[in-house]
C-alpha cells in the first residue's frame, strides 16, 4: 500500500501509516535508516515474552563510514571524520548505558524515532504521534506511559540492544547544531507538556525517576554546565577560586565521563563487536576521552541555544541535509 | 514437568520466535537448522515433541520424519509439522509418515504453545485455557 498525501510533517505521515496498517504491530523506521538482518524479529521478541509490552525499540548505530551495498551494511568501519567519531561514542553511551538501564528499570522515556515497534491498538487509543512537537518520539512514549497509568492499563516499554538500525548522522557542525537544538527543544516541550508526571508517584518509576532525571540532566543540565563554566571563569578572574580544588573537581568530572564512555565502548566490543578493526576500537577509546575537551562544550552550547529558542517559541524542525548512503 | 521441544527450521528468525514463544509457556527449547542435525539432536536430547519444517537444506521434512519414525530411539517422539507447505497432499503425506499434526506458517507466537498442546492432547482431555492475543 502506498499512501499519497499532502506533506503534513513526519508525525502526520506516520499517523497515516498507522491508520492504514492492518496488523497488530506497527514498525516505524526513518527513511534514511537501514535495518540489519533479523532486526525486525529481534525487536518484536519483547511482545512475545511479555504480553504487557506495548512498545519496543532497537539500537541506533552510525552508518557514516560503513560499507553499504544494496541497502545493507556490508562492512562496519569508523568514519574518518572527527565529528562522526564523537557521535559514535555518544550513541554507544546513550543506548548501551542509558537506555539499557532505563529499560531494566521500566522507566524508558524514548524509543528512537528511527526504529521502533508499537502495538497499533494502543497507538490508536492514545491518539498516535503528536503533530505539534519537534520531539515526537519522546512525546509519544511519555504519553503512552501517562495514558496507560491513568487508565490502569499494563505498560511495558522495552529496549532491545541487539536489533540494529543503521542511520546517517550529521557530518557538519552546522547540521549537528540544528539537530541538537531541535532535540533540546523537543525535550523541553515534552517535559512541559507532561509536567504533571514529574515527581508524581502515580506514574511510578517514570514519574519518580525518569522524568526528574530528564528534567535535571537533559533539560537543565546544559544551563547548569554553562553556568558552571561562567562561574569558574569569573572565580578565576576575581581570584576567588581554590585552584587545587578546582583542578581535582575537573579531573574527577572528566574521568567519570570518560569512564562511562569507555565502559560503553568496551561493552560494545565484548557483546556485539561490530567494529572489528583494532584501530577503530582504539580510536573510539581515544574519542571517549577527547570528547570532554571541546566537543562536549560545543554540544552543551547548542543545547543552551535550543533552550533559548524554546523559550522564544521556535517550533521549526530546521532543514537537515543528508549525504546519503554510498555503495561499498 | 518441563516439556522439551525440538524446533527444526533452517530460518534463524523462525527458530528465534519459536524459542521465545515456547519458552514463555514453560517449555525447554532445543533447535536444529537441518534435517540431519535434527536426527542427531533427537537421539541425543530425546525431546518430548519435535516441531519440524518441511523445507530443509539437506533432508527435507518428510524424509526427516520418516527417518525419525524408523529409528527405535526416536520413533515414539511426536512430530508436528510447522510449515508453510500446507496443501492437502503435503498434509496427507506428513500424517501418513506418522506426524501428529500440522501448524501452518505464518504462526501466531502467542498461541503456538497452545496449538502444540492441543495437537498432543489425548482426544478426551479438556480444552486448554485461552492465551492472550495481540
Amino acid at each position: 500500500v502506498v499512501i499519497d498525501k499532502v506533506n503534513g510533517g513526519k508525525a502526520d505521515a506516520i499517523n497515516a501509516g498507522i491508520s492504514a496498517a492492518q496488523f497488530p504491530l506497527v514498525c516505524v523506521i526513518d527513511a534514511d535508516s537501514l535495518l540489519e538482518e533479523h532486526a525486525l524479529v529481534r525487536v518484536v521478541l519483547p511482545f512475545i515474552e511479555d504480553p504487557d509490552t506495548i512498545a519496543a525499540g532497537g539500537i541506533i548505530r552510525i552508518a557514516n563510514g560503513c560499507g553499504i551495498d544494496h541497502g545493507r551494511v556490508t562492512e562496519v568501519r569508523l568514519s574518518n571524520r572527527w565529528l562522526v567519531r564523537f557521535q559514535v561514542v555518544e550513541y554507544l553511551r546513550a543506548f548501551l548505558a542509558g537506555r539499557v538501564t532505563l529499560s531494566a528499570l521500566d522507566a524508558l522515556l524514548i524509543i528512537s524515532g528511527a526504529f521502533g515497534v508499537f502495538r497499533r491498538d494502543v497507538l490508536l487509543d492514545a491518539g498516535g504521534f503528536s503533530v505539534d512537537t519537534v520531539g515526537e518520539d519522546m512525546e509519544l512514549v511519555t504519553r503512552l506511559h501517562r495514558f496507560c497509568r491513568d487508565r490502569g492499563l499494563p505498560c511495558r516499554i522495552a529496549f532491545q540492544p541487539d536489533p540494529v538500525c543503521w542511520t546517517e548522522v550529521p557530518e557538519s557542525a552546522r547540521m549537528l547544531a540544528r539537530q541538537r537544538n531541535r532535540w533540546q527543544r523537543g525535550t523541553l516541550q515534552v517535559l512541559g507538556r507532561h509536567s504533571k508526571m514529574i515527581a508524581n508517584p502515580r506514574y511510578g518509576r517514570v514519574g519518580l525517576l525518569a522524568m526528574p532525571y530528564y528534567l535535571i540532566f537533559e533539560a537543565l543540565g546544559p544551563l547548569i554546565e554553562c553556568g558552571g563554566y561562567v562561574v569558574t571563569a569569573l572565580g578565576l578572574w576575581l581570584g576567588l577560586l581554590d585552584w587545587n580544588l578546582a583542578q581535582l573537581l575537573f579531573i574527577a568530572a572528566v574521568m567519570y565521563g570518560t569512564l562511562i564512555s569507555v565502559a560503553s565502548v568496551l561493552l560494545e566490543d565484548l557483546s556485539f563487536r561490530h567494529y572489528r578493526r583494532v584501530a577503530d576500537f582504539l580510536w573510539l577509546v581515544a574519542f571517549a576521552t577527547l570528547e570532554n575537551f571541546g566537543y562536549r562544550q560545543l554540544t552543551t552550547w547548542w543545547r543552551v541555544q535550543g533552550s533559548i529558542d524554546f523559550l522564544r517559541g521556535q517550533q521549526a524542525w530546521g532543514t537537515m541535509t543528508r549525504k546519503g548512503f554510498a555503495r561499498a | 514437568m518441563t516439556v522439551r521441544v525440538l524446533v527444526v527450521d533452517d530460518e534463524p528468525d523462525i527458530r528465534l520466535v519459536a524459542r521465545a514463544a515456547l519458552t514463555k509457556v514453560g517449555c525447554q527449547v532445543i533447535v536444529a537448522g537441518t534435517g540431519l542435525e535434527a536426527l542427531a539432536r533427537a537421539v541425543q536430547d530425546q525431546p518430548d515433541v519435535i516441531l519440524l519444517d518441511c523445507m530443509l537444506p539437506d533432508l527435507d521434512g518428510f524424509d526427516t520424519c520418516a527417518r525419525l519414525k524408523a529409528e527405535p530411539a526416536t520413533c515414539n517422539i511426536p512430530v508436528v509439522f510447522l510449515t508453510g507447505k500446507t496443501d492437502q497432499a503435503a498434509i496427507e503425506r506428513g500424517l501418513a509418515l506418522g506426524a501428529r499434526g500440522y501448524i501452518s506458517k505464518p504462526f501466531n507466537p502467542l498461541t503456538l504453545g497452545r496449538q502444540v498442546q492441543e495437537i498432543l492432547r489425548p482426544a478426551c482431555s479438556a480444552p486448554a485455557p485461552e492465551e492472550p492475543s495481540l
